[in-house]
């Protein structure tokens, strides 16, 4: 369980989260949704251990790692998917997840991983000997999500996963995210701007808007509320 | 024929080296996105280091070659722990003086202490030579050529196969990234130096008796070495040992057939010619941020 407890951010004077607090459970796929700005990326990185608060507190299977290094983070079962995607382009496909869990100590658990997600995704598997450069946006946004599974995370962070991608493509980063959810019974949290798309997956979403949470609710719920429809929903 | 062959055999020998203190060159701006303009220097320390501890300390070439390698790599991580990583952050045009500046000043310390004369160091690894057309090739080129394709194998093997090597590509590639995934990129990043330091180191080794060894070797090499990156593309580390052995080539057949006055000449237009043609090298395959 991750709980977050009234978070702030800034980014030197500039505000860029206002006292956050939200309980993610063991399971389900949690959306955060808003605008350019509204601060979802410092959110994931804060959780991430990419961006130091300024105040409050996160705190993960009961272990506070609101201070803690990225490392540190990803060795307590977190695991960030970047935005951008970020392969490590000049390596091959299966360097890149190798590369995934470079923290891990268990060759035979690596290699483990590895087939797990090449059955995820087998197009990841024809190409495994192929550089991450030459993969198409998709192929490296599976690479990218299969990277960060690679580390037998607990909490799966996705930001913008759909970023860049042709529309069919967003479908399939959806179906994914639903079936990584299903398959290894691990919670998801994604950033999102294609709102829709989010809350249509999500059991549990949040708006936030200028670094303060205005509201949240489930998928269906916010789906249907007047308010998102008008600001994120173009309806 | 003979004469062709036996130009041909020089060229890739020359352009071996060339390639070796390319590789240096590619890998600091792969990793960096910086031009190393020191890298020069490890070539002369690399030549001057070996000679005088073959001359001074009559030691073995073999034992020469090994300290010698390991004490031009020592200085390579130096410089980056001293200098060079305070400077990770600015412009590449503050990078490229600060390593244009220690250059000079190392160069110059290295004059003052060394002398400004040019010492030759005869280096025969072996006497045996088999003929081709009415030409005698020397054994000796298949020894160095062999030496610089045993670093290149081991440099391929640590890479791809070491959990550091990787962490050194992973560097490489996305230092942010790579750090996300616990990677200590300082130390990635020292290792680099002192890798590329040890190219330059093995080139200036092998080529110093073969010109004489002084100061300026450095430059000699370094500007020919950088150009077959260039030509091979900047951070394909493939690239720039082909590069280095075009190049190569290029020189020794220029120098035969046309004229050895000119043969710089001809392997600077040819650069041109072929940077006019393919601006990123012609051994382009991702398309890279750089």
């Amino acid at each position: 369980m991750l709980e977050i407890k009234n978070l702030t951010c800034h980014y030197g004077v500039i505000r860029a989260l206002h006292d956050i607090s939200m309980t993610i459970p063991d399971d389900g796929i949690f959306a955060v949704i808003g605008a350019n700005g509204a601060g979802k990326t410092t959110l994931i990185n804060s959780i991430a251990g990419l961006v130091t608060p300024t105040e409050g507190s996160i705190n993960f299977n009961g272990t506070e790692i609101t201070e803690l290094h990225t490392k540190d983070v990803i060795r307590n079962g977190i695991a960030l998917c970047p935005e951008g995607r970020r392969v490590f382009k000049s390596i091959s496909v299966y360097e890149n997840l190798v590369a995934g869990a470079y923290i891990m100590k268990d060759k035979k658990r690596v290699e483990e991983n590895i087939e797990e997600v090449f059955r995820l995704f087998p197009r990841l598997k024809e190409r495994e000997k192929q550089l991450a450069g030459t993969l198409s946006g998709g192929e490296q946004q599976m690479l990218a999500v299969g990277r960060a599974l690679m580390t037998d995370p607990k909490l799966l962070l996705l930001d913008e996963p759909s970023m860049g991608l042709a529309p069919n493509l967003i479908d399939f980063v959806f179906e994914t995210m639903e079936r990584i959810h299903k398959e290894l019974h691990i919670p998801i949290i994604v950033v999102e701007q294609n709102s829709e798309m989010a809350l249509s997956v999500a059991d549990y979403a949040y708006v936030l808007e200028v670094g303060e949470m205005t509201l949240q609710g489930t998928g269906q719920e916010l789906l249907e509320s007047d308010e998102v429809k008008n600001k994120y929903l173009g309806a | 024929m003979g004469l062709f062959i036996l130009q041909i055999v020089n060229g890739l020998v020359i352009g071996m080296l060339y390639g070796l203190a390319a590789l240096g060159f590619s890998m600091i701006f792969k990793a960096l996105g910086y031009m190393n303009f020191a890298h020069a220097d490890t070539i002369m320390i690399g030549a001057i280091v070996y000679y005088l501890l073959i001359t001074a300390l009559n030691m073995p070439f073999y034992l020469a070659f090994f300290l010698a390698l390991i004490l031009t790599m020592g200085y390579g991580v130096f410089t980056e722990k001293i200098l060079f990583v305070r400077f990770r952050r600015t412009s590449p045009i503050t990078f490229m003086l600060v390593a244009m500046s220690l250059s000079t000043v190392v160069k110059n310390v290295t004059l003052l202490l060394f002398g400004p004369l040019p010492h030759g160091l005869s280096m025969n690894y072996t006497d045996a030579y088999f003929m081709v057309g009415g030409m005698k090739i020397s054994l000796n080129n298949f020894v160095i050529l062999g030496i610089a394709l045993l670093i290149l194998l081991i440099l391929q093997l640590f890479f791809t196969k070491t959990k550091f090597g990787l962490s050194i590509r992973m560097a490489q590639d996305d230092p942010d990234t790579a750090s996300v995934m616990g990677v200590n990129v300082l130390s990635t990043r020292a290792a680099t130096f002192g890798i590329s330091a040890g190219l330059g180191c093995v080139a200036g080794m092998l080529m110093g008796p073969m010109f004489s060894i002084s100061t300026e070797l450095g430059t000699q090499i370094s500007l020919k070495s950088f150009i077959s990156a260039v030509i091979g593309g900047l951070g394909n580390f493939v690239g720039s040992v082909c590069g280095g052995l075009i190049v190569g080539v290029v020189e020794s057949l220029g120098a035969t057939y046309v004229s050895s006055g000119y043969k710089d000449v001809i392997v600077y237009i040819a650069g041109i010619i072929v940077l006019g043609f393919f601006p990123y090298g012609i051994f382009r395959r991702v398309a890279t941020k750089h």
